[in-house]
Order: structure tokens, then sequence, then C-alpha cells
């Protein structure tokens, strides 16, 4: 018997011998991914954060470098799709487009990806204060970028998703997000979204005004340190028909950054220098989603997408392109290139402007958010409605002066000088994003060949009426379906 | 525990006292056909009802009272056999030639068919043996009630989708679990063991069969038992086929001819075609390109497989070969394989233990498919105009970039619709991989002498595979204009070739130990287990991508490294663990009462602190009705009547991220800097969804056993389902996995063998067997219904219904589309909140049935399966029906569209706005399919042994040689979801023919 028990034991001897060896720990970690809990730890790592987070986001291809950036500009009048997009546009194009985006869905990925971009701001904002103590002005060196980028995100989303053209309106904005919270907001009004802006901005421009070090260099300008800033705020302030500050903020960046000659202009579109570049967003070969024009010409793919109408080729002075050089208003060669003549004889221009890096066309280049060139696009514009024609054909000659081969001063006033500012806005920065915001926010006039024809010139004309509800972006159906509170523009 | 610890004793203790007078007989009991142990079998001292049951091994030993000489052994299935005790020593049973004869293996364990209280269906191995598919997954379709086995493309090699009863997971994992030998391995490498192989693959289905697997067996688990020697004398087997694979034709519409499409597109004007005067539009009329047989063949197939088995009563082993190689039906696409096993177990005294191991290397060749993508060539296959060429001389310049202006004949790379031509991508690209695995599995058992019936065993197992893709990519191609160029240096702006090189490596290391019991004592049997086990699951990756530039090499010898052309670089790793304690019971009395029962805790790294156990157990009974005496009345016609009834609960974790309850920050660089990214916020209240599964059924063997079959009836309802709940996207995120929503499948499975003739020169049976599911979403969070795109989940309806806006035809009067509004209404305007529930992804009856036929040496058998109520989204007839992508070829059907008031057509006119996304393209993909059927010669034994072989088979075999369906594409058989994206590589139809020799 009493073996028994002890053979016994040593056999439960031997199975917790068995069993303890292979005890499992549950508590296991990722070796490529921090967690939202332990990635913050000092202020290098908030620093790390802004680029990654905020900065990776604002370059992603559903950000700068997509639908908020160059191809914004498939919406308006300065290009028609050709048979070479596959007709993979149309629905958009043509203003087809309604709260289930079903197309390409343009609208639902910004909107997700400009809060997200807002939500990584926030993870800044909402905590570095536990560390503010290890260096103050590192601290503002942060926090000062990290506010900018939110109140711009917002700004970015307001603009296409609600009727922004007025500071002081109560009608539906966006919603403000200034926490990480996973909960269910209704919309701010637009004056609401305005207040958080200006407040972001206005902090943001004082703690940038404190730091221990430079953020950008004169060749590099990849984040937004206080010109960047203000930049920000001169464009939210000419949107919003604030006018005072858009001048005030305007002149402090024309006085800091000079406008570029006529032998530098090229250089600005294949990254050979930084010259009037205020904030870009720099796109280096392996980035994801660096390729900011590649929706409208890609020369990667050799497709055209989208070819340049000729309403936009006859606004330029091309006197003297072609045999003899790049014309005289400079802009012209930089932005466009002849890319065939068709079968029917016509001339199909392609978009040149961010081709690529260099000589190179692989539309590998840098976006460029804030330029110089706008800022005197918003003065002019500014003086222009405030009734300071003088100053505001000044700023427009200025610009000009700069452009064009043996332009002669002409002063403008009144109507005229709008239209010419409205007309010289398109010339200046057509495909950075503007075109479709500028007409939203003015008289909503725009007219262009229909899609499919494969032909610039004939076809059937189309226009979105400026009483059309899509002139407000549909909020995103997931939105809407996910969120009760949150209601829908109208029309859709 | 030390309290339980004594009363076992005590009962222990009890069962000592009997031995008075008695002597011990000890012997081993295998089944004659094969040598294989028989587990269960009982052994009863004749006229007495001492009773003894077989272990694992086929060991019994049993107390004969002195005045008994003779044991009285019977085994469900097996002819009873009376022996002397004096020749107890081994005792070999003959086969009853009924289905009882089959066992059901779940894992560890083999219980009897009858003693079987679960569900489970069973496959033997010789079903699928010679089948000329190189995932052998596919091969199963059909064979067994309850679970669906789609193949989700026809590439040599891919590994087909299953089911098991219904999809219980809406955003989790629904693929069942696949345990070899006792090492669960994945899904991939179970398509890649050998068929040759295996003895039998059983179906776990319900929550008693799944009970061994609780943390893992809520999709239900596959089980594969390999093959065993059989002790004796060396038994050699060869086998060797070769084959013939075609692109199936079986796609219900035919493109456009040249001449039709030039007349289509200059009727519809602006292609570059309206710009061509009449000599040119003549040079091109005279080219007219099949595109598909441009892209496709006739691929081989060769196999040879041999194999030994034997061993020595304490010894037994097999071993095996197998080289399978099949050429693609579309050209440039392969696959071969070498695959060795070995399998071996050892009995030394109360030790006895064993090692299965099989490694496999294999060898990819793919084409890109399943996506839209306009350099896919087996999209482009379809689109291309037949009035373009494969190959034209090129022109290229310095910078290898395509140079416009040329004419249609000079353009080789972008052909005149701006599509990339198919034939460039598919030869000149190249994407192979090379895959490794290596299962192999060691296992222990102790029997401790002094308490019988207890023992402790451990299996230690690792199921290893290491996947090696290279991708070549021609800087002349399609594919080739993404890779990055110089912006400086001597070449600046030319193009650049790619090269990429990918590592993957997974390791799952499973350790079970247990403390079993079995007894059996009078009329009552236990066998009881307490068992610890973990899982571990290790992958690691890693890749890079170099750019080549004017290099004469394919590979890393010709990269460039500077400026742009950095190579790129890629790696991840990720674990996850299981640890499981649990406790089975399997009870019977009077061999026709029977009861099974478990208790389990499961952790899970995958979930946070709070919630990473949770309890899981499960109860079940069978009554062996017609043992009863009441029933010997029908004993001359009922051999069996079985009724058995099991409830549980069983887990499930998978579907989810490794380290999703956790959150993700990322690594994200920028403006060369590295920075970090929240890719998805923390989500610490994740927890198990958690299955109750409820079965029922009835057993059967009616007339000699020429009739078998069962009814089952199962009731599953997932609850805390991985629900993606919709945030605000405000919040910066889309969607987070909850707990919420409840899934219920519930259905009726029906199994029927039927022996038409059985003599011994002649044998003909009949099978078949169907399964009705019903699926139904149950709760979902906070609202009736969740769209997605086209995908609807709605209370009370299949978890993935087709949603969409009614096609109702074309108004002869103007051309347009008209649809069917939700109150029967017909409207030209397309609107969102007209959808409805129009379609179901997964069948609603599904099964297969054939029949075997054999006379003398002479053989002919066949296997259909079909899937029945199911709908599949046609998107491969949007993308040659779609009027604005007439610059490539479309449809034949499209020469129809509306032209003039009063044409009656079923395609609007082609300006008229078109919606993709309405019923249009909603097809039935319900399908009936002859998966095999084979005619075999075996040599007269006469022959065969005079040339000293032991037997030789010749056999001719067809697989998938006809289908019947309504499906318009390539292949209805689809496991990819509601919608046919495009670049189907159909399943192929293969013929074959083969000889198999033992010796």
């Amino acid at each position: 018997m009493k073996t028994l028990i002890n053979k016994g034991f040593l056999a439960s001897a031997m199975l917790v011998a068995v069993l303890s060896g292979c005890k499992k720990d549950l508590e296991l970690s990722a070796p490529f991914a921090l967690t939202p809990d332990n990635v913050f730890t000092d202020l290098a790592s908030y620093q790390r954060h802004l680029t990654g987070g905020v900065y990776g986001q604002f370059a992603s291809a559903d950000y700068y470098n997509g639908f908020a950036g160059v191809a914004t500009e498939l919406l308006t009048d300065n290009c028609y799709e050709t048979l070479e997009s596959l007709v993979n546009f149309n629905q958009v194009h043509n203003w087809l487009y309604d709260a289930a985006d079903r197309q390409r869905a343009y609208f639902t990925s910004m909107f997700l990806i400009h809060y997200n971009a807002i939500h990584q701001a926030n993870a800044i904002i909402t905590n570095i204060d536990q560390v503010k103590a290890e260096n103050e002005r590192f601290y503002n060196r942060v926090l000062g970028q990290a506010l900018a980028a939110r109140a711009i995100a917002h700004f970015d989303l307001l603009k296409g998703f609600a009727d922004h053209g007025d500071r002081n309106s109560t009608a539906p904005g966006v919603y403000y997000r200034r926490d990480m919270k996973l909960d269910y907001p209704s919309r701010n009004t637009v004056k609401e979204v305005y207040d958080g802006i200006y407040a972001d901005l206005n902090q943001a421009i004082q703690l940038l005004g404190n730091v221990d070090q430079a953020i950008n260099t004169a060749s590099n300008r990849g984040s937004i340190d206080i010109w960047g800033a203000r930049a920000a705020l001169a464009r939210v302030a000419l949107h919003g028909k604030d006018y005072q500050t858009a001048i005030q903020q305007s002149t402090l960046l024309i006085n800091q950054f000079p406008l570029a000659t006529r032998a530098q202009f090229p250089g600005i579109w294949n990254d050979g220098n930084a010259v009037e570049q205020i904030w870009n967003i720099v796109n280096l070969s392996g980035d994801p989603g660096a390729f900011p024009s590649a929706e409208i010409m890609s020369f990667r793919a050799n497709r055209n997408t989208f070819g340049i109408l000729p309403d936009l080729i006859r606004l330029y002075d091309t006197t003297g392109f072609g045999a003899t050089g790049a014309g005289n208003d400079i802009r012209f060669s930089s932005y466009f290139f002849l890319r065939n003549t068709s079968p029917n004889g016509n001339n199909n221009w392609g978009l040149r402007k961010f081709a690529g890096k260099a000589s190179a066309q692989d539309n590998l280049v840098n976006y460029k958010v804030f330029r110089v060139a706008e800022q005197y696009l918003i003065r002019a514009e500014a003086y222009a409605r405030t009734t300071q024609d003088a100053l505001g054909s000044a700023d427009l000659n200025a610009l000009k002066t700069a452009r064009i081969n043996g332009w002669v001063n002409t002063p403008y006033a009144g109507t005229a000088l709008i239209a010419e500012i409205a007309r010289e806005r398109r010339r200046e920065l057509c495909f950075e994003g503007h075109r479709w915001f500028d007409q939203k926010r003015t008289d909503r006039v725009m007219n262009r060949v229909l899609t499919g024809t494969g032909n610039p010139n004939g076809g059937v004309q189309v226009s979105l009426p400026a009483n059309s509800h899509r002139w407000i972006w549909p909020i995103p159906e997931v939105e809407i379906r996910a969120n009760k509170q949150f209601s829908q523009n109208p029309g859709y | 525990m030390r309290k339980n610890f004594s009363l076992l004793l005590g009962a222990l203790l009890l069962l000592f006292q009997v031995g008075i007078a008695q002597t011990k007989v000890s012997g081993r009991i295998t089944a004659k056909k094969d040598g294989a142990s028989l587990a269960g079998a009982t052994v009863q001292v004749k006229g007495t009802t001492v009773s003894t049951a077989t272990d694992e091994n086929g060991n019994f030993s049993i107390n004969v009272p002195a005045n008994r000489s003779v044991l009285r052994i019977t085994y469900l299935g097996y002819k009873t056999v009376e022996v002397n005790v004096a020749n107890a020593g081994s005792i070999a049973m003959e086969d009853d030639a009924s289905d009882m004869t089959e066992v059901v293996v779940t894992g560890y364990r083999t219980q009897q068919k009858k003693n079987f209280v679960g569900s489970a269906g069973n496959i033997k191995g010789e079903e699928f043996a010679s089948m000329p598919i190189a995932s052998f997954d596919q091969a199963l379709q059909g064979r067994t009630p309850g679970l669906i086995m789609r193949a989700s493309s026809g590439q040599p090699g891919s590994s087909g989708s299953a089911i098991i009863r219904g999809r219980g997971s809406i955003n989790g994992s629904t693929e069942p679990i696949y345990i070899v030998d006792g090492i669960q391995i994945a899904a991939a490498d179970f398509a890649q063991i050998n068929p040759n192989d295996i003895t039998n693959v059983s179906v776990l289905k319900d929550a008693v069969a799944t009970s061994l697997y609780g943390s893992r067996g809520g999709n239900g688990v596959m089980v594969i038992t390999t093959k065993r020697g059989g002790g004796g004398k060396t038994k050699f087997e060869v086998e060797a086929f070769t084959g013939w694979s075609t692109f199936p034709t079986f796609r219900d519409y035919r493109l456009m001819t040249t001449a039709e499409k030039i007349e289509y597109e200059l009727r519809r004007g602006g292609t570059s075609l309206s710009g061509y005067d009449d000599a040119e539009l003549d040079s091109l009329a005279k080219i007219n390109t099949d595109w598909e047989k441009e892209t496709t063949r006739t691929g081989r197939t060769y196999s040879v497989n041999a194999s030994a088995a034997g061993g020595s009563d304490k010894t037994r082993y097999f071993a095996s070969v197998n080289y399978f190689t099949q050429e693609g039906s579309v050209r440039n696409t392969g696959f071969n394989r070498i695959v060795g096993r070995f399998n071996l177990s050892q009995d030394a005294g109360n030790f006895s233990f064993g090692l299965n191991t099989s490694g496999t290397v294999s060898d990819f060749q793919n084409t890109s498919e399943g996506n839209t993508g306009i350099g896919t060539p087996l999209n482009a296959g379809i689109w291309t105009n037949p009035y373009e060429q494969p190959f034209v001389p090129g022109f290229y310049n310095a910078a290898g970039n395509f140079v416009a202006g040329g004419s249609v004949l000079t353009r080789p790379r972008i052909a005149e619709s701006f599509q990339p031509i198919p034939t460039t991508d598919l030869f000149w690209n190249n994407n192979n991989s090379n895959d490794l695995r290596f299962i192999a599995g060691a296992n222990a058992e102790y029997r401790i002498p002094f308490v019988k019936g207890l023992s402790v065993r451990t299996l230690y197992g690792i199921d290893y595979r290491q996947f090696n893709s290279d991708g070549f990519t021609d800087r002349r191609t399609y594919n080739g204009g993404f890779n990055p160029r110089p912006t400086s240096g001597q070449f600046t702006n030319f193009r650049t070739s790619s090269f990429a090189r990918d590592f993957f490596k997974s390791q799952r290391i499973t350790w079970t130990s247990s403390l079993n019991y079995m007894k059996s004592f009078g009329e009552h049997t236990i066998d009881a287990g307490a068992y610890y086990e973990t899982v571990d699951l290790k992958t690691a990756s890693s890749g890079r991508t170099v750019f080549l530039l004017q290099s004469p090499f394919q590979n890393e010898a010709g990269a460039t490294i500077n400026g742009e052309l950095l190579p790129r670089i890629r790696a991840n790793a990720t674990e996850a663990a299981l640890e499981s304690y649990f406790g089975l019971m399997n009870y019977s009395f009077k061999n026709r009462y029977f009861v099974s029962a478990n208790i389990r805790r499961d952790g899970s790294s995958r979930f946070g602190a709070d919630r990473r156990f949770a309890t899981f157990g499960g109860i079940g009974a069978a009554w062996a009705m017609s043992d009863e005496a009441f029933m010997a009345g029908t004993r001359s016609w009922l051999n069996l009547l079985k009724v058995k009834a099991s409830y549980g609960t069983v887990g499930n974790q998978e579907g989810i991220g490794a380290y999703e309850s956790q959150g993700t920050v990322s690594g994200r660089s920028q403006n060369a800097a590295q920075g970090t990214v929240i890719a998805t916020p923390a989500n610490p209240e994740l927890q198990w969804e958690s299955r109750k599964k409820f079965n029922t059924g009835v057993e059967f063997a009616l007339f000699n056993n020429k009739l078998t079959g069962g009814i089952e009836y199962y009731n599953e309802v997932t609850e805390n389902l991985f629900l993606p709940v919709e945030l605000s996207r405000t919040s910066g995120f889309g969607t987070l996995t909850k707990n919420i929503g409840s899934v219920r499948n519930s259905g009726v499975e029906i199994a029927l063998n039927y022996d038409i003739i059985r003599n011994k020169d002649m044998r003909l049976s009949i099978n078949g067997n169907i399964t009705f599911n019903k699926n139904e979403v149950v709760k979902l969070a906070e609202r009736d219904s969740v769209v997605s795109g086209s995908v609807i989940r709605a209370i009370g309806k299949p978890v993935n219904s087709i949603f969409l806006v009614e096609y109702a035809g074309v108004n002869p009067d103007n051309g347009n589309a008209q649809y069917r509004n939700l109150d029967g209404t017909l409207t030209e305007t397309y609107n969102l909140t007209q959808r409805r529930i129009v379609g179901n992804q997964d069948p609603t009856y599904f099964g297969g049935y054939g029949f075997d036929f054999s006379y003398k040496g002479i053989g002919l058998n066949g296997q259909f399966s079909f899937f029945g109520g199911q709908d599949l989204f046609n998107n491969e007839r949007n993308n040659i029906e779609n009027p604005d992508y007439f610059y490539d070829n479309m449809n034949a059907d499209v020469l129809g569209e509306w032209q003039k008031p009063g044409d009656i057509t079923n395609i609007p006119r082609p300006d008229n706005e078109f919606v993709a996304t309405t019923t249009r393209f909603l097809e039935n993909s319900s399908f009936t399919r002859l998966r095999n059927v084979t005619l075999s010669y075996t040599l007269p034994t006469k022959l065969s042994t005079a040339a000293t072989l032991k037997s030789v088979m010749f056999y001719v075999m067809g697989t998938n040689l006809f289908t019947i369906t309504q499906f318009r594409g390539r292949d209805p058989e689809f496991a990819g979801g509601i919608s046919l994206t495009g670049a189907q590589y159909p399943a192929m139809r293969t013929v074959q023919a083969g000889i198999r020799v033992g010796f």
C-alpha cells in the first residue's frame, strides 16, 4: 500500500514537472509597434509623433498628396477627363457625387484622414503638459506645430464640407475635435469652427515665436513654423472675409519671403530650390503616397487622366513659347507640356507642375501647401474688397512683374481688379488645390466640356449651377450612419 | 486536488479486491484489414459479466476466472470473435462491411463511431488520394455533410476555403482549425499535405466533438490522421500518373470580334479609330487575336508517389515520398512539390513513444488575380481588343520610355486603348515563391504500472513554414513604369526594373500534456483526462525591393544603390499564445448508454489582462437503442439505431489582430525623420467570441447494414461577436471591434449510403449527403442593419446578404436604364434608398453524391458536388459591359444595346448614366460539378503474383469535367466574397492516367 502511494506521488510529481515546463506567459507585446499607452515618454517622443503622426498623415495619399491637394482640381474647369482615365472619375468630375461616394470615395477617405491627423495632433496636445518642465521652449516648438496642424486640418474640412464663406456664419460647420474620445458628436457652427481655428493658430503663433531651435531651414520647408501658422491664418481669414487679419498676416509674410526671379521659378517646381515656399509636404523616394499629381497626370503609368482645358491655356501670355524658349509668362512652361496632338488635330496639354524632382518625370515631388505668391494674391484681394484698390493693384502688378517678361504696370480697380485677381489666382495657383474653393467662396461659376468625349474643344458643355447643393460636399454616408448626431448637408 | 486523489485511490482499491482465483490474460487486438490497433473494443469473459476495453494501442488485460477459458471480443463494425485464452495474445478482427467500422479521431483520442455522442463527418483517405489537385483540401468538397469547401482560385497550389456549419462570425475568422496527428497547422499547410499519406479526415462539428480544442474549435475542427505501419513484413506501394489540364470554357458570353469591335467603336466615336483612314482600318481589321488563347495552354501534370509501411510487434513505421508537378492552364504559372514523411512508433514496456514528421518543398509560379487592375494579365486577357497583337516590334527611346505617335502596329506596351497588353506583363515579369514546410510531432506515453488504466502523456509539435518569394518587374512592362527613376546622373529619368525578395516564417508550437485514466469495470467504462495545453504562434517577415538600371541581371546582382534607387526594406513580427486547462470524460454503460462531458478554461494573449480567460464546456449523450432487449424483434432488419444529443460552448479568438486590444502605434518616416503614428486605438474590452452549439441526431443501419446513414439537426448561436462598430469618423478612426451581436446557424444534415449489390464479384453502391443551412443575424450593435458597400447585415437575414437596387431593363422609348423601387414602381433614377436584399453569398443547401461500382477487377466511381441558393455579383461582366469601357473589348451582347426608340433590349443606350451596382450583374452561382470520375482496372492476383507483385492497378480519372450552372462567368466556384471582382483563375479541367503497384 505504501509503495502505491509513493509511486502515485511520483507520477503526479512527473506530471507537475511536465506541466510547469510548458507554462505560457500570455502577456505579449508587439515587436514592431508601440501602444498608445507607452509611446510618449519625453519631449522627443512628442516630436517624433509630430513627424510620423501629424506630418505623416498630411502627406498621405488621401490628404495633401491626394484629393486635398492637386486632385481637388479635377472638380474644376481647369481640366477635362481624357479617355486614358478609363472613365474612372466621371461621377466626381461631372459633379454627380452623392453621400455614398461610390466612385472613388474621395470625400469618405479625406473626411477620415483629416480627423485622423487631428487625432494624432490631439495625442500631443492633450498629453504634452506632463513633460513641459523638461524644456519649455522645446515644448513650445512641438505644441505650437501640433496646434497649427489641428487648426489647418479643421479648416481643410470646413472649406469642403460646409458653407464656409463667412467667419460668423451660424450654418453647420464640422466638429471641432479637441480630445481623443471615440464619441459621437454633433456639428459645430461655422463660427464655432472658425473660433477654434483662430484660437489654435493664434496660440501656435505665440508659442512658435519662442522656440529653442529653428524649425525649418532655407532649403527644407517641411514643417509648420511661425510663418506656416501665419500663412494658414491669412488664408483662413480671406475665406472667412476677415480682411483685416488677412492683410495683417500676409504683410508679415510678404516682408519675410521674396518672390522668385524668373530664373528661380522653374526650380520651385522640380525642388531645385525652396524659394517662395513657406510650408511644403516633403516627398522622398520610398514614402507611401508621395505622388501629388498622379491622379491628374501619371508619368509613371504614362497615363494622362486629365488634360488641361484650352480656357486655362489661353489665360497665359505664351508669346515666345516653344521654339525660342519658355515664353513671356514663365509659369506656362513650368506648369504644362504638349502631350500629343490627337487624331482630330487638337493639341492635348498635360500637367507638368509636380512632374518630379530635377529632370525626373515620375510624380515624386514636394507638394507646396503655402507659397508667398498666394500671400500677394490674398493681400491684393483683401485690399480690393476693403476698397483699397490702389494697394491691391500694386500687389497684383508686383506678382505679374515677377512672372511675365516685359510686364507693364497696369492699374486695376473695382470689379475689374477683383476679376483680374481671380484670373491671376487661377494662373498662379492652378493645380495647387485653390480653384474649386475660390469659385465656391465667390461667384460659384463652373463650366466645361462633358467628360468621355476625349475632346477638350467640342462636345457637350456642362456647368455646375451656382445654386447646386454639390458646392458643399456630402458628409460621407458612413458618418451619417454611425453618428445620428451629425447632420447631412442639404440635397444629399 | 489532494482529496480527489485519495478518492481515486479508494476507487482503485475496490477494484483490486476482485482478484481472487483468477488468471490474468493480456493481448492486443487489431484490424485484420490493415493491422491498425483497435481501441475501445470490448473484451468479455464468455458466460460472465467480467469485461474490459482495449486501450489506445489495442492492448487489453483481463482477469479470467479459473473455470472459464473463452474470450468474446466485440467491436462495432467488426465480426464478433471468440478465442481461447491460450490464443489471446494477438487477435485480428474482420471487417463487418458496415460504416460503423469508422472511428472518429478527435486528435489524441480515437473513438468508435458508435460510442461517439458528438457530431463528426469522416472522409477516408482513399476517396481523394490520387486526385490531380495540388491542394487536396479542395478534393473534400461534397464528401461529408456540413462542410462547405470552396476553391478561392484555380491557380495551382492555392488553398481552398472551408466553412463548417455556416458562417458563424462576421468579423472574426470562419475557418476551421486543422490538426494533423495532434498538432495544429495552418490552413495553407493543410492544403499541401501529401494526400496519399492520409488515412482519415474527421470533420468535427458540435461542442462535444470539438471539446479538445475549445479555445480554437469554434469554427469546427478538421482532424487529419496520417498512415501508420501495420507491423510485419514491409509493404511497398508505388503510384505514378500524368494529366492534362485545360482552361475551362464555362464562360457563357462571347467577346466581340475585330470586325464587330471596329464597327462598334466607330459607331460610338471618340476613340483614336475615328481618326484612322480606310487603309489603316483595313490593316487593323486583318488582326484577330484570341487573347484567351494567347494567355492559356494545356498544362501537364506529373506525379509519383512511393511508400513503405511495416515494422514489428513493437515498432511500426510508415515512410513515403511524393513528387507532384503541375503546369497551370494560364501560361507562366505552375507548381511543383516534394513531400517526404516518416512516422514511427515504438512500444517499450510501459513506455511508448512516437514521432510523426513530414517536410514539404513547394515552388509556385503565380500570376496576379482577383482584382480589376489593368496590369493584370488575367483581366487584360478578356479586355484587350482583338485587333491588338501580343508582340510587335518595340519603339522605345534610350530611356526605355514608350515613344508616342507611332501607328497602331508599332505600339507594343500601351495598346491603342491605353491599356497594357496582357502578354508583356505575363511573360516578362516573374512572380515566384518557394515554400518550405516542416510538421513534426513527438509524443510519449507512460502507463503507470501500479494503477491500471492511468497514464501520463505529452505531445510536443511544431508546424514550421518558411515562405520565400521573389518577383522581377521588367522596366518595359506596365507595372515596371511605377518604379522610381534617377533624378540625376547619366541615366536621369530612365525607367528601372525592380526585383523584390520576401521572406516569411511562421512557427506554431503546440504542447499538450495530460493525465489519463481509462477503465472498464463490469458494464461500465470510463475514459477521462486532465489536460494542460499551450499553443504559441510566432510569425516574422522581412523583405526588400531593389531597383535595376540598365542591368543584365534580374536579381540583387544588378541593383543600383544610390539616390532615389535605394533598396526598400520591410519587416514585421507577431506572436500570439493560448493557454488552456481542461478535463474530459467519456462514460459508457452496457455499451449502449454513452455520456461525454468536458470543461475548460482558456486564456488568449489577444485579449486584455481582465478579459483574457474564459470558461467553456459541454455535455452530450447517446443511446444505442437497437441494442435494447425490447428491440429484439427488429433485429432482422434493423442493425443499428442510435440517438444522440449534445450541448456546449466553444470559444473563438481568431480573426482579430494579435495586439488589437492594446492598440498599435506604428513607425512612419516623413521628411527624412522617423516618427510614430497611432494606427489603432486601444481596445481593452475585447474578449472571446462564444459559440453555443446544440446538436441532435440519429444514426442507423438497415437491411444487413446495406443502408446506412444519419440525420442531424444543429443550432449554433455565436454570441459576443467580434463586430466592427462604426465610429464617428470625427474620432479619426472608422471602426472599432467590439463584442456585440449574435449570429445563428441552424440546419439539417442527411447522409446516406446504399449498397445495392454486394457480392463476391460485383459491388455497386451509391452515396449522397445534403446539408440545409439557415444563417441569420440575431443581434447587431444598436441598430437593425449595417450596410457596407453592397453587403448588408440585417437582423433575421444571412450574414452577408447582397443589397442592391433592382435593375428593371431598358425603357424602349428613350433607352434609359430602369430600376424598380421598393414599392414596385419603375424609375429611371438610380436611388440608394431603393436597395433591397437580393441574394446570399453562402449556399442555403449543399452536398455531394456519387456511385461506386466494381466488377471483378474493374472499378468505376464518380463524385458530384453541388451548391444551391447562392449568388455572386459578376463584376467581370461589368468590366466588359460598362459602356464607358468601350475603347477595350466588350461583351458581344453590347452590340444589341438600345439605339432608337422602340428597341427592345436589356442594355441601355451608352450615354445613359451607368450604375454597375444593380441586379443587372447579379447572378445565381449555384452549381453542380462532376468533381471526379475514375475508371480503374486491377490485374487479377494470379497475374500480379506472377510478376512478383502484390497488386497492380491502372486507372484514368477526370476532374471538373463538367459543371452545370446558370452563372455566366469563368467559374461559379468562388469563396472570396459577394463580388467576383475580376481576373479569375478558374478551376482547371484535368484528365489523367495512372498506375499503382504494390509489392
